[in-house]
C-alpha cells in the first residue's frame, strides 16, 4: 500500500498526523490555510523587547557591583523563562497549521539567530513572531528587510555595535566596522558562497548597514546616523548614497533580487521539502518562480506542491529531532495552551529536545542546524531518539491505547506491513509504542 | 627521534607492532594486522577561527601597536589586565595558556606561526572548516576527511581505532573507512532495550540499521570505559576537558587515533574577554590528555588546528575579523622542540591583502610530517591522498 497524497502532505509538509484534524493534499486548500494562520494570534513571544533589556541590564549591574550571587539568582528566573517559552513555541507547532508551523521552523532557521547569554534568551521568540511569522506567507524580501532590522539578529551578529570608522562617532573613539552580519547576510541568507561576491562586497555592505541598532531602554530598532559611514557604497556593482536607513533596504532588496539570490534560497528551501539532493530540475522550476513573482513566497509554495518530487520523494527526508518531537506532541493532541504555566516547569519537549542535541533557539551557529540525514541518524543520535522512544513508550503503556491503534493513527498510510507486524507482536505493550516511535518510517518524512 | 626517521618504511611498521614476537615475525604481516602500534594522534580542531595572534603574540614585531592598539602587550608588562610570557625573545604567550610551559620546558610543544591552509579569500568559517578537514584545496574537492583517508593506509586497526569524542562524527573522520564517534554520556544502549524489536525495525533501512549495528558495537567495548568513568572519575559532561578525558581512556585502550572539537574562538566583539574561556578549555584539554595518557605520552602527538587566523587590526568593537594566516599549536611526548616558535615570521608589514597575516607555509606540510612521524604513511601516500597539491619538506629536526 503506497501512501496518501493526504498522508504524506501531513507528514511531509506538516508536523504529522494528529488524532481529530483532517488532512488535506489539494493546493488550494493548503495555500488557503497558509493564508489564514498568517493572521492567527499566538501564545508564544510573551516577553517584551523592553522587559528583556531590562532584565540584562539589571543582571549585568550585579555582576558589575560584585552581586555575584544575585546576578546568579537572575539565571534560573531567565532559564525558567526561556523553557517556558520554548515549551510554548512547540505547543503552538503542534497545534497550529502543521504547513505553516513547518515553514516558519524553515525559516527561523535560515535566518538564524541563536540565543547567547540570559536574559537576552527571549529575543529569539519575539525574533520568530516579529519578523519571521508575519511574512510566511508573504514576501521574502519584506522578511528579509524585518530580520535585518530585529535587534535579536543586530545582536546575534554584532551589527549594532558596528561603527563607521569615518563616521561621527568613529572619528571620535576608536572604534569601526564589524562585518559579521554584512558577511552572513551574503553567505547564508542570501547568495550562498558561489554567490559571486567579494570581500570588498562584504566590506562596502557592511559599511551600508552601519548605523543599524536599537535601542538599549526599548530594545526596538533605531538608525543611530552617528555610526552611519559617510559616502557611498558599491555592492554588487550598484552603487548607494544617501543618509538614512534607506540605502541599506534597498541593497537588501536589489540582492534578493539577484538570479543567485533566487537559486541559492530555492535550494535550500528544495533541500528541506524536498530530499538531500534535489533534482537540479526542481531547484530550478521553484529558482524561476521565485524570480517571476519577486520573491512572493505563495507562489513558490505553489511550485512546489506542483513538482513531482515533492510527493514522489516521500521518506527520504531525516526529520529532526524538533520534527520529531512536535510530530509526538501532535499524536497526543495536546491543548494549544500549558495547563499550568506557573508549576514548576516540567517540560518532557524541551528536555528531550536539548538530549536530541537539537536544543531549541540554540543552533551552534548562523548557519543553523543542519538538514543531512546522515548528520542526525547517528549511533550516538539514534541512542537519543531510542531513549526517547522507550520512555515515551512506557508513559503510553500505562493509558488504554493500543500500540496498533496508536501506529495507524500516527502513520496512516504510510505505516507498512512489516512494521505493523512487529508492533502487533511486540512482546511487551510499551516496546509496540517504542517501536513506532523509534522506527525509520516514524523518523523519516 | 632522528633514528627512527633513518629506519626504512618495513621495519618500522615492525617496531609499532610493538608486542609482536620472534615467531610472529614469519608471516610478519598476519600477525601485525592484529596488533595497532603504540603511537597515538589526537587532532583538535579549533572551530570558529583562533586568532594566533593573540595566543601567542609578536610582541617584537615592531608594527604590532600600531595594528592592536588594546591587544598588544609585552612581557613583564600587564595591560588590560592581562600578562605575557616570554617564550623566545620575539613571541610571548598568552595569559590562559601558561599551564602548557612546563611542556613548551621540556621541548613537547611547538607553536608554528603563519600557516594556512590552501583556502583564500572566502574567509568563511563553513567553507574554510571543510577544507581544513577534507585536506583539499577546495570545501567541494572531497566529501571525506583526510584523516580517513589515512586509515586506509594504516593496518593493524580494531573497530576502535579511530575514534570522534563528541556528539556528531567530524568531516575529518567521515568517508569509507570506519570511523567511531562517541561522548562520555551517552545514555540508555540499545543492547539494554533487548528483543528483536529493534533489529527488525531497522532491517530495511541501511542508514538507520549502520546506526543502530554502530551502537551497538560501541556499547560492548565503551560500556566498561563509561560505568569507570561515570562511576570513578565522575567525568560526564561534554566540555573539552571532559572530552581530552574520555580520548585518552579510548587511546589507552584500543584507539590510536582520536579526534574532536573545541570551540567558541570567533571573537568579533570583546576579543580580550572573549578568548579567555576557550584558550583555558584548549589548555585544560592538552594538559588532561597528558595526565590521562600517562606513559603513552611519549608515543602521542597532538595537533590543534584552526580553518583560519584573524585580521591583523583590531575590529571597532574590540575584536578582529576573519582573516588567513594563523597558529598551528601541536604538542606531544613524541617531539624535542627547542624554545623557539616555528614557522617562517613575515613580518606584520607584509600582510595579505592588506589585512591578514600573510601566510608563509602550508599547514598540511606540517600536519604530514606529524603523521608520518606517527604511522608507517609514506610522502607518496600523503601528498596524493591525504592533502592532494601539498609540498612535504624534510623532516623537522624536533621529530
Amino acid at each position: 500500500m503506497s501512501p496518501s497524497r493526504r498522508d504524506i502532505a501531513a507528514i511531509r509538509l506538516g508536523f504529522g498526523l494528529h488524532p481529530t484534524e483532517v488532512a488535506t493534499a489539494d493546493t488550494g486548500a493548503l495555500l488557503d490555510g497558509l493564508r489564514r494562520a498568517a493572521t492567527m494570534p499566538v501564545s508564544y513571544g510573551r516577553h517584551s523587547l523592553a522587559d528583556t533589556i531590562i532584565w540584562e541590564r539589571e543582571r549585568r549591574e550585579m555582576a558589575n557591583s560584585g552581586m555575584i550571587r544575585q546576578e546568579l539568582g537572575v539565571l534560573p528566573r531567565a532559564r525558567t523563562m526561556l523553557i517556558e517559552e520554548q515549551t510554548r513555541r512547540l505547543l503552538q507547532n503542534a497545534t497550529g497549521n502543521g504547513f505553516f508551523e513547518r515553514l516558519v521552523n524553515y525559516w527561523a532557521n535560515h535566518f538564524t539567530v541563536s540565543v547567547r547569554r540570559p536574559p537576552l534568551w527571549l529575543m529569539a521568540p519575539l525574533f520568530e513572531v516579529q519578523a519571521i511569522r508575519p511574512h510566511v506567507a508573504g514576501r521574502f524580501d519584506a522578511m528579509l528587510l524585518a530580520v535585518a532590522q530585529h535587534p535579536a539578529m543586530l545582536d546575534y551578529l554584532d551589527q549594532n555595535q558596528s561603527i563607521g570608522p569615518n563616521s561621527l562617532a568613529g572619528r571620535r573613539r576608536s572604534k569601526g566596522l564589524n562585518e559579521n552580519f554584512a558577511r552572513e547576510l551574503l553567505e547564508l541568507h542570501l547568495l550562498g558562497t558561489d554567490g559571486g561576491y567579494t570581500q570588498q562586497d562584504v566590506t562596502e555592505l557592511a559599511r551600508l548597514l552601519t548605523g543599524f541598532t536599537f535601542d538599549t531602554e526599548t530594545g526596538q530598532f533605531v538608525f543611530n546616523p552617528r555610526f552611519a559611514e559617510p559616502g557611498a557604497k558599491r555592492v554588487m556593482g550598484r552603487v548607494y548614497t544617501g543618509e538614512g536607513p534607506q540605502a541599506a533596504l534597498q541593497c537588501l532588496t536589489d540582492l534578493s533580487r539577484l538570479p543567485q539570490a533566487a537559486t541559492h534560497i530555492c535550494t535550500r528551501l528544495a533541500r528541506h521539502f524536498i530530499a538531500d539532493d534535489p533534482s537540479a530540475r526542481s531547484i530550478a522550476k521553484l529558482a524561476d518562480s521565485f524570480r517571476r513573482h519577486d520573491g512572493q513566497l505563495l507562489a513558490v509554495y505553489e511550485t512546489l506542491l506542483g513538482l513531482d518530487e515533492t510527493w514522489a520523494r516521500f521518506g527520504e527526508k531525516v526529520k529532526t529531532p524538533i520534527d520529531l518531537v512536535v510530530s509526538l506532541l501532535r499524536t497526543q493532541a495536546v491543548p494549544t495552551e500549558m495547563t499550568n504555566p506557573q508549576s514548576k516547569i516540567n517540560s518532557w519537549q524541551v528536555a528531550a529536545l536539548n538530549n536530541l542535541s537539537q536544543p531549541l533557539w540554540q543552533a551552534p551557529g548562523p548557519d543553523g542546524w543542519p538538514e543531512e540525514a546522515g548528520h542526525w541518524i547517528t549511533a550516538q543520535g539514534l541512542t537519543a531518539r531510542v531513549t526517547l522512544a522507550s520512555n515515551m513508550g512506557r508513559m503510553l503503556a500505562r493509558s488504554t491505547a493500543e500500540p496498533l491503534a496508536f501506529a495507524e493513527m500516527a502513520l496512516g498510510s504510510a505505516l507498512d506491513a512489516d512494521l505493523g507486524f512487529v508492533i502487533k507482536n511486540a512482546p511487551e505493550r510499551w516496546q509496540g509504542f517504542s517501536a513506532l516511535i523509534a522506527s525509520p518510517a516514524f523518523n523519516r518524512r | 627521534m632522528s633514528d627512527f626517521a633513518a629506519i626504512d618504511a618495513n621495519r618500522r611498521q615492525f617496531l609499532l607492532g610493538g608486542a609482536c614476537s620472534v615467531a610472529a615475525m614469519a608471516a610478519p604481516k598476519l600477525s601485525f594486522a592484529a596488533v595497532p602500534g603504540d603511537n597515538r594522534l589526537v587532532v583538535i580542531v579549533l572551530r570558529g577561527a583562533m586568532d594566533g595572534l593573540d595566543v601567542v603574540v609578536p610582541y617584537g614585531d615592531p608594527a604590532l601597536r600600531s595594528l592592536r592598539p588594546n591587544l598588544a602587550r609585552l612581557p613583564g608588562k600587564a595591560e588590560n589586565g592581562r600578562s605575557l610570557h616570554d617564550l623566545d625573545g620575539f613571541f610571548g604567550l598568552h595569559e590562559d595558556m601558561w599551564p602548557l610551559l612546563p611542556l613548551w620546558q621540556a621541548g613537547e610543544l611547538a607553536l608554528v606561526h603563519a600557516v594556512a591552509t590552501p583556502y583564500r579569500d572566502g574567509r568563511s568559517h563553513f567553507d574554510g572548516q571543510d577544507i581544513l578537514e577534507n585536506g583539499h584545496k577546495g570545501a567541494n574537492d572531497a566529501r571525506d576527511g583526510w584523516l580517513n583517508r589515512a586509515l586506509a593506509h594504516l593496518p593493524g586497526r580494531n573497530p576502535n581505532y579511530a575514534m570522534t569524542v563528541g556528539r556528531d562524527q567530524m568531516l575529518l573522520l567521515s568517508g569509507k573507512e570506519p570511523a567511531g564517534v562517541w561522548s562520555p554520556r551517552a545514555d540508555l544502549t540499545l543492547h539494554e532495550q533487548g528483543s528483536w524489536v529493534w533489529e527488525a525495525i531497522y532491517k530495511k533501512d541501511p542508514l538507520f540499521e549502520k546506526a543502530a549495528r554502530e551502537a551497538q558495537l560501541l556499547d560492548a567495548t565503551t560500556d566498561k570505559l563509561r560505568n569507570e568513568m561515570n562511576g570513578g572519575m565522575g567525568i560526564t559532561g561534554n566540555d573539552p576537558a571532559a572530552l581530552a578525558g574520555f580520548a585518552a581512556k579510548l587511546l589507552n585502550a584500543e584507539a590510536r587515533i582520536a579526534a574532536f572539537a573545541v570551540g567558541g574562538w570567533d571573537t568579533h566583539r570583546r576579543q580580550i574577554g572573549a578568548i579567555r574561556q576557550p584558550l583555558r578549555q584548549l589548555a585544560s584539554a592538552l594538559t588532561t590528555l597528558k595526565d590521562g595518557l600517562g606513559p603513552n605520552w611519549a608515543r602521542t602527538m597532538v595537533l590543534c588546528l584552526t580553518e583560519f587566523g584573524r585580521t591583523a587590526r583590531e575590529n571597532g568593537t574590540g575584536g578582529t575579523d576573519h582573516g588567513t594566516g594563523g597558529l598551528l599549536i601541536w604538542a606531544g611526548g613524541a617531539m624535542a622542540t627547542k624554545g623557539k616558535v616555528l614557522g617562517q615570521w613575515p613580518g606584520l608589514n607584509a600582510l595579505y591583502d592588506d589585512r591578514d597575516l600573510l601566510p608563509t607555509s602550508d599547514l598540511r606540510a606540517w600536519v604530514a610530517q606529524a603523521l608520518m612521524a606517527q604511522f608507517p604513511l609514506s610522502r607518496e601516500v600523503v601528498s596524493n591522498h591525504l592533502f592532494p597539491g601539498v609540498e612535504i619538506g624534510p623532516r623537522p629536526n624536533f621529530l
